[in-house]
């Protein structure tokens, strides 16, 4: 996937420059059942589907600066308003994390996961991995997000600042990274590891 | 105004707005102190409750409403940051005695989140005047002195155009006899304006406690109740309210003893008896008699307590219905003295009168004789026994049962279980005095208990009302300084050596004392004046009007009931302050709710609103009277000033209240707005030339030194609660092992002695340290009479209209269809959720609760009208409608519905409220007087409210 | 595994259904925003649907060990915390105004059926079921969590919610089969009872027990021999969880609800309790009829005088008796201290 260099990133997702992007449709799996932290959460979501959404269509630009990955979906869940939609970018800090896994102490994953607060607000959190049910803050990095919803689809634009250090995933023009997503269906009441994955790494090419 | 912490501290550190930086998720930002000083804020939520667990000062406290018989917990109150933050109770009370469970950790919910209510929306900060019409709910702001000089002019006008006594103050549940009502009181006696006596019109009456005993007050210490071997729940619930005693209670079980409950629904306080005997509403009556009747024909009666402390032996002429007196007999005899007949040698002698001891004789109880007059003529007399043995003859269990719904076998059951019962006892209630015939339930339940001698002891005796104050009040409140206290009270001492000397009891003529109040003018002391609310609200107030056609209401009179009062009021039977056709002009309602308690009150909007020039409300809240006020001044609560009060013999420890925190806004203490309003009456008289009226009796009324007279010369000004506090508490006589400043500190402090002042002297007991409170042992155990016509626990009333009615024994009426013959009887109780309205739209107990009032319905009821539990309905009769939500219950009665209290006016969707429909007609029989135990005195003697026989129909108006 | 365990016993004989606890515990803890409709502490009428409303029926728990699917409750289960146009109807200038619930549907509160119960006039029946948290030896709400956020202390069994590793997932709240666990939508974390750990860490008892003026609670070390709730549960044998077969092994025991005797036909007494004693099994177990019969024995023996242990336990004539070691006054804490401190002023 490839992440082509603009003049400057827009955050609304029906932003011109986003039409002239090329869009990857990325199919997702759902997480494994056997990997659900806790028999709790997989003997009761056993014989429920989750994980239902996909694909996932994505496009990426940067401006030097700054890095905007725009994501769109369909949520299919049946609007249980207990939880929210909620998607997120992973990138391997260093190591050479398994996806699957959500990363190892020797090999973290840093997330950016974007939800909208009960009271309206856009939350973009910064999330570190280092396995499955380990996450805890992640490094205080420049971050943005812009939300559409419209015709049953919800498009989102994630961006953080590009660069390296205190422990964020390095993201640097004219390098390659490994990236990975995950989509949470709010309306089925997905959180935690009851989600759609993107199943591994995908190679993100960023423009020099 | 919320003092809940702050929402920030505990927001996750998000970041919310789109590009800002997010904190670190679990650190909170430093805080920043007045100080200036940066201290680390809360770094993990662990700290948070910890920080929870904080506070600045603790002070000792309690709620001085009241709660009456669950009333005087002690309490400590929290403050943090000048407010009060929480109130958890102090349960430091000590063990009386190893035998007997201790007092903690007395409080109930409503206590418990006072600290809430203190600071809920409707709390007002400032004084406040109506904009627009009454009742408009428009207000405008206005300073103390705008306020006061207004109230003051109109009180110029109305006392010097008019009289002194057209001025009313409403003294509702709020009244505390301590620093609230020293100011009050002084305000009263100086201005000879008129408090109304409420303890009638809020239900508490006790008629037949009052036939009985010649007194309503009289009850044990809750930790009495535990040596009791049986206990009724005859009337009353109190599960609902005696919260913080009802642990006495369930211990009983345990320690032995069992419960019997006596109620129409499976209440909440029948779920805690070993035996719930189900009964038809209002016809207690005939179950006590039917029980009375066995005990006398199987022989069982205790005939040494009947003979020595009843009436019973007494003889009563055929002639003239009336007790034989010495003066029927003797040349120079007294009419006081009265008759019984000897077995021992078979002759009349006159029964005991300075003691009850029978000493040589022993008193025939079954006594149908021929006696001579002093005028020569024979005549027929019967002991009281005899007649009221032809009166229970009817009660067999087989025609009770008819009358009450109680099989006979469950009849004899319980009198199995009374006569088995080494000490029973009753609870207190103020149930059955809300029927129409309430006094014969009550009078026919004390029979049970004299008839099996279960009196006077240890965990044996019939339930009183349950009232202890500090006798400081009067000595402070009374006199015109406390040096000039002496001087007043000696000129009574003249009359009361003279009653003792010709063997009147102490008791007596305190209570005496206290019906002075009710006598203007009375030419023996200068007192505050004091009038029948009930019969206040039913001629002044216009309630009496709802009952025009109580003709059809089965309620058993020879007379139009008008003709009653009528009569009453020629014969100065029953007072009535100022006189019918002499308008009242101006009310001030203190800390008081009238037009959400009195029954029908929807009438004195109507009939006595109009006739009002100002209504002054003082309270700290917009209740259902405040809406309708011309003023409603901002009253401080009580965390917010120190106090003292009246409480109960079932907790029988002074409680006081040390100021928590000052008061919040403009608020005042009662006492600062009683005293600055007689000030700035005080300078407006000055300024308008203004001095000494005169009383309807003649009395003086200085309106230009009102202040200074009310302040004992600047002793006690404004400001000075704390030191009324300490002078009432030092005057009394019940309190002389802590000082002041020592109970303060600890919050509560043990009576020693006896009050010696009319409210409560009617315990007649010792009040040990260390053993619980029996009542009456002064007459049981050591003879003093009682303060009735007969000296004895009196079933047999011979005053005329107990004559008319038929009622001079203990009988059944059957229960009247109030407000027209409507299928369903309306009963109400005290709700769980508030005392009175003062918690009762309080947002935290309404979510406990339900949002709206609500009527219990039977299933049965509900299903034949088809319906739902939450379904609102219109609740109609003759006299008034009003709407309500339904709450569909299998432990209601059939035929039954109960609305518990308190519901505020506002509260009500529609026009009416659940008073809307009580016409509460007055009882003639009430309406007595001219008699030495039947005249009104301080919360007694006086016309009852009567919402229990109320009949409805009800339909479904909406889901 | 915790070293100790402390344990709660709820004597449902003496609970009077006031609520103090309820309210004792909302004025403490759940104060703060995004709290109001919180009961960690809640008191039900029994038969009824209690709280969350129909909760006996959500599931959650193990069986055979297993851990079972649950229902998170609903807003409308739990009950929603109405406000009211206090504001309005006292200065709003509508004569006319009620005061009303704001916020649409007001739907059913926490304590909705109160006194209603079961059976049929004049058999009705009913008994109040207090209940906290039942910090559980085996809690499905710590297994559930994905996150580990819920641990039990070490030192006395407290069952414990991290807030700050907290996620929300409410996992726990399906979890539980008890429904105590509710969800602060403001901080985006599950809350629940704490034990009054503040308190308890001070040797003072828990807000509830204090303050409840029936006497109900009694609070103590279960394997404190000398402590009231190892010999009611472990010796006297009168107390017994609810729900044990929910399989979490909870710490609040009940002595079971004695009742007047039901009504024949003709409204004479027989020897039939009116709570249905398969109701009581239902929720205590098959124990409690042997319970009662134990009580009632005890009963008639107090009766003739005889001493009975376990009632004079059950009445405890010392208040402090109730509370085993957790005896402190909290006056007598380091609240009022804690408190300057963290305002600056000097300790």
């Amino acid at each position: 996937m490839k992440c082509i260099r603009v003049d400057r990133i827009e955050l609304a997702p029906d932003a011109r420059i986003w039409t002239a992007q090329p869009v990857t449709a990325i199919d997702m799996v759902a997480t494994p059942p056997g990997l659900q932290p806790t028999a709790y959460i997989q003997n009761s979501w056993a014989d429920r589907p989750y994980g239902r959404i996909t694909p996932l269509r994505v496009a990426a630009i940067h401006d030097g600066e700054m890095l905007a990955i725009r994501l769109s979906w369909k949520p299919v869940g049946g609007g249980n308003p207990d939880f929210p939609d909620a998607a997120a970018i992973a990138l391997p800090v260093s190591g050479d994390p398994v996806l699957g896994l959500m990363g190892a102490p020797d090999a973290p994953i840093h997330l950016l996961r974007w939800q909208t607060h009960h009271d309206g607000g856009e939350l973009i959190r910064s999330i570190l991995a280092e396995g499955i049910g380990s996450t805890r803050p992640g490094p205080e990095i420049k971050r943005r997000v812009g939300v559409r919803r419209h015709d049953g689809l919800i498009d989102i634009v994630i961006a953080r600042t590009l660069g390296q250090g205190a422990g964020a995933a390095p993201l640097l023009a004219g390098k390659t990274t490994k990236i990975g997503f995950a989509v949470w269906d709010g309306g089925n009441e997905e959180r935690a590891g009851i989600k759609a994955f993107s199943g591994d790494w995908i190679d993100l090419a960023l423009d020099a | 105004m919320s003092i809940d912490l702050g929402r920030r501290l505990f927001l996750k550190g998000a970041s919310l707005a789109v590009g800002s930086l997010a904190l670190p998720s679990f650190v909170v930002r430093t805080a920043e102190v007045a100080s200036g000083q940066v201290i680390p804020a809360y770094t993990n939520w662990k700290d948070v409750y910890r920080s929870q667990w904080t506070w600045d000062k603790v002070v000792r406290s309690t709620h001085h409403l009241n709660c009456w018989y669950q009333a005087h917990c002690s309490w400590d109150v929290y403050v943090k940051d000048g407010l009060v933050y929480r109130e958890e109770q102090a349960a430091e009370y000590p063990m009386v005695n190893p035998e007997l469970p201790d007092y903690n950790p007395r409080g109930c919910q409503k206590g418990a989140c006072f600290s809430d209510r203190l600071y809920d929306p409707t709390r007002i900060m400032h004084p406040l005047r109506r904009v627009g019409e009454r009742g408009s709910g428009k207000w405008e702001r206005v300073t103390w002195k705008e306020a006061l000089d207004d109230i003051a002019d109109c009180y110029l006008d109305v006392t010097v155009n008019e009289g002194t006594d057209r001025t009313i103050w409403d003294l509702g549940p709020g009244i505390d006899l301590g620093v609230t009502m020293a100011a009050q009181g002084r305000f009263s006696s100086l201005t000879q304006s008129v408090g109304l006596d409420m303890d009638g019109e809020i239900g508490d009456s006790r008629r037949g406690t009052l036939e009985t005993f010649g007194k309503i007050v009289f009850e044990r210490s809750a930790d009495d109740f535990f040596r009791s071997d049986l206990i009724l729940f005859w009337g009353g619930n109190p599960i609902y309210t005696q919260i913080p005693q009802a642990h006495f209670f369930t211990e009983a079980k345990y320690r032995g003893a069992k419960i019997i409950s006596i109620a129409p629904d499976y209440s909440p306080s029948a779920t805690k008896s070993d035996l719930w005997i189900p009964i038809r509403p209002g016809t207690d009556a005939a179950l006590a008699l039917a029980v009375c009747r066995e005990i006398v024909e199987t022989g069982k009666m205790h005939e040494g307590f009947v003979k020595e402390q009843t009436d019973l032996p007494l003889l009563v002429r055929d002639d003239t219905g009336m007790f034989l007196a010495q003066s029927d007999i003797e040349p120079d005899g007294r009419a006081d003295h009265h008759y019984l007949w000897d077995a021992k040698t078979d002759s009349l002698k006159l029964a005991p009168f300075r003691s009850l001891a029978l000493a040589e004789l022993d008193p025939k109880l079954e006594v149908t004789a021929t006696v001579t007059l002093k005028t020569g003529a024979k005549i027929g007399v019967r002991s009281v026994f005899a007649l009221l043995r032809g009166r229970l003859a009817p009660y067999t269990p087989e025609a009770a049962s008819k009358l009450c719904g109680v099989s006979p076998k469950m009849i004899l059951r319980l009198t199995r279980e009374i006569l088995a019962a080494k000490a029973m006892s009753s609870i207190g209630q103020t149930s059955m005095c809300k029927y129409f015939h309430g006094n014969l339930s009550e009078r026919s339940v004390a029979l049970v208990f004299c008839l099996t001698g279960n009196m006077g002891r240890h965990g044996a005796g019939f339930g009183g009302f349950p009232l202890l104050t500090p006798d400081g009040g009067d000595k402070f409140g009374l006199p015109p300084s406390l040096q000039e206290a002496q001087q007043y009270f000696a000129a009574l001492q003249p009359i009361m050596q003279k009653r003792l000397a010709d063997g009147d009891t102490a008791e007596m003529i305190t209570m005496d004392l206290g019906r002075l109040l009710f006598a203007p003018g009375n030419g023996v002391l200068r007192t505050p004046v004091w009038t029948s609310g009930t019969l206040f609200w039913s001629i002044h107030g216009g309630v009496g009007q709802l009952s025009e056609n109580a003709g059809h209401w089965n309620l058993g009179l020879k007379r139009p009931i008008k003709d009653y009062v009528h009569e009453s009021l020629e014969k100065h039977w029953q007072p009535l302050t100022p006189p019918q056709g002499t308008d009242p002009r101006i009310m001030i309602s203190l800390v008081s709710n009238p037009l959400r308690r009195a029954r029908g009150s929807t009438k004195l909007l109507e009939v006595l609103w109009p006739k009002l020039k100002k209504i002054v409300v003082l309270d700290w809240r917009i209740n259902s009277t405040a809406r309708h006020a011309d003023y409603v001044l901002p009253s401080a609560p009580w965390y917010e000033h120190t106090n003292l009060k009246w409480v109960t013999p079932l907790s029988p420890y002074l409680t006081t209240t040390d100021q928590a925190t000052a008061p919040q806004g403009e608020s005042k203490s009662d006492w600062d707005i009683i005293v600055l309003l007689s000030k700035h009456i005080q300078e407006r008289a000055r300024a308008r030339g203004i001095g000494t009226v005169k009383s309807p009796q003649g009395l003086d009324v200085k309106l230009h030194t009102l202040y200074d007279d009310l302040t004992m010369k600047g002793a006690f000004k404004e400001g000075d609660d704390e030191k009324v506090a300490k002078a009432i508490y030092d005057l009394g006589t019940t309190h002389k092992k802590m000082t002041w400043e020592q109970v303060k500190q600890k919050g509560f402090a043990r009576f020693e002695k006896l009050p010696e002042e009319a409210s409560s002297i009617g315990n007649m007991c010792e009040f040990p340290e260390h053993d619980s409170i029996v009542p009456l042992t002064f007459h049981v155990r050591d003879k003093v009479p009682y303060p009735t016509s007969s000296r004895r626990i009196q079933f047999y009333i011979d005053h005329p209209l107990y004559q008319e009615l038929d009622e001079q024994l203990p009988r059944f009426k059957e229960p009247p269809h109030m407000g027209g013959d409507y299928p369903l009887v309306m009963t109400g109780g005290k709700t769980r959720q508030s005392i009175h309205s003062t918690w009762r739209d309080s947002r935290l107990m309404l979510r406990l609760d339900r949002p709206e009032p609500y009527m219990l319905i039977s299933m049965i009821d509900a299903g034949k009208r088809g319906i739902q539990d939450g379904d609102k309905v219109r609740a109609h009769n003759d006299v008034g409608a009003f709407d309500v939500r339904v709450k569909v219950s299998p432990s209601l009665r059939p035929g039954q519905t109960l609305m518990y209290h308190a519901w505020e006016h506002y509260q009500f969707t529609g026009k009416g409220d659940m008073n809307a429909v009580s016409p509460t007609p007055l009882n003639p029989v009430e309406l007595a007087g001219g008699h030495p135990h039947l005249a009104a005195g301080v919360l007694l003697g006086q016309s009852s409210v009567f919402d229990r026989d109320t009949r409805i129909e009800i339909e479904r108006i909406s889901a | 595994m915790s070293t100790r365990q402390v344990a709660m016993v709820m004597d449902l004989n003496k609970c009077l259904g006031c609520q103090t606890c309820t309210v004792a515990c909302k004025r403490l803890w759940t104060r703060r925003e995004g709290m109001a409709h919180m009961w960690w502490n809640s008191v039900n009428t029994q038969p009824g649907t209690g709280t969350p409303h129909g909760w006996e029926h959500m599931g959650g728990g193990f069986k055979d060990g297993e851990a079972q699917p649950g229902h998170r409750p609903t807003v409308s289960e739990y009950g929603k915390a109405w406000d009211f146009n206090h504001q309005e109807v006292a200065f709003g200038g509508k004569p006319d105004a009620f005061l009303k619930p704001e916020g649409g549907d007001p739907g059913k509160g926490p304590n909705w059926d109160e006194d209603i119960g079961g059976g049929e006039y004049p058999n009705s029946n009913y008994f109040y079921l207090p209940r906290i948290c039942n910090h559980c030896t085996h809690p499905a709400c710590l297994k559930a969590c994905p996150r580990k956020s819920i641990s039990k202390r070490e030192e006395d069994g407290i069952v414990l919610i991290d807030e700050d590793r907290c996620r929300g997932y409410r996992f726990c709240q399906e979890a539980c089969p008890y429904k105590k666990i509710y969800y602060n939508e403001l901080a985006g974390v599950s809350e629940k009872c704490i034990f009054c750990f503040p308190r308890i860490d001070e040797g003072v008892t828990t807000a509830c027990s204090r303050q409840c003026p029936g006497r109900v609670r009694f609070v103590g070390y279960l394997d404190d021999p000398a402590g009231p709730i190892h010999k009611l549960v472990h010796q006297h044998k009168v107390a017994l969880p609810l729900h044990a077969e929910y399989g979490t092994q909870p710490n609040v025991y009940y002595v079971p609800p004695m009742s007047p005797p039901r009504l024949d036909a003709e409204g004479n007494p027989t020897d039939e309790p009116r709570v249905p004693t398969e109701y009581l099994v239902s929720l205590f177990g098959p124990r409690v009829v042997e319970v009662l019969e134990h009580l009632k024995a005890e009963r008639a023996r107090a009766a003739a005088g005889e001493t009975s242990e376990v009632l004079d336990l059950l009445i405890s004539r010392k208040w402090l008796d109730l509370f085993g070691p957790f005896t402190k006054h909290p006056r007598e804490t380091e609240g009022a201290k804690l408190s300057h401190a963290a305002k600056g002023a000097p300790l």
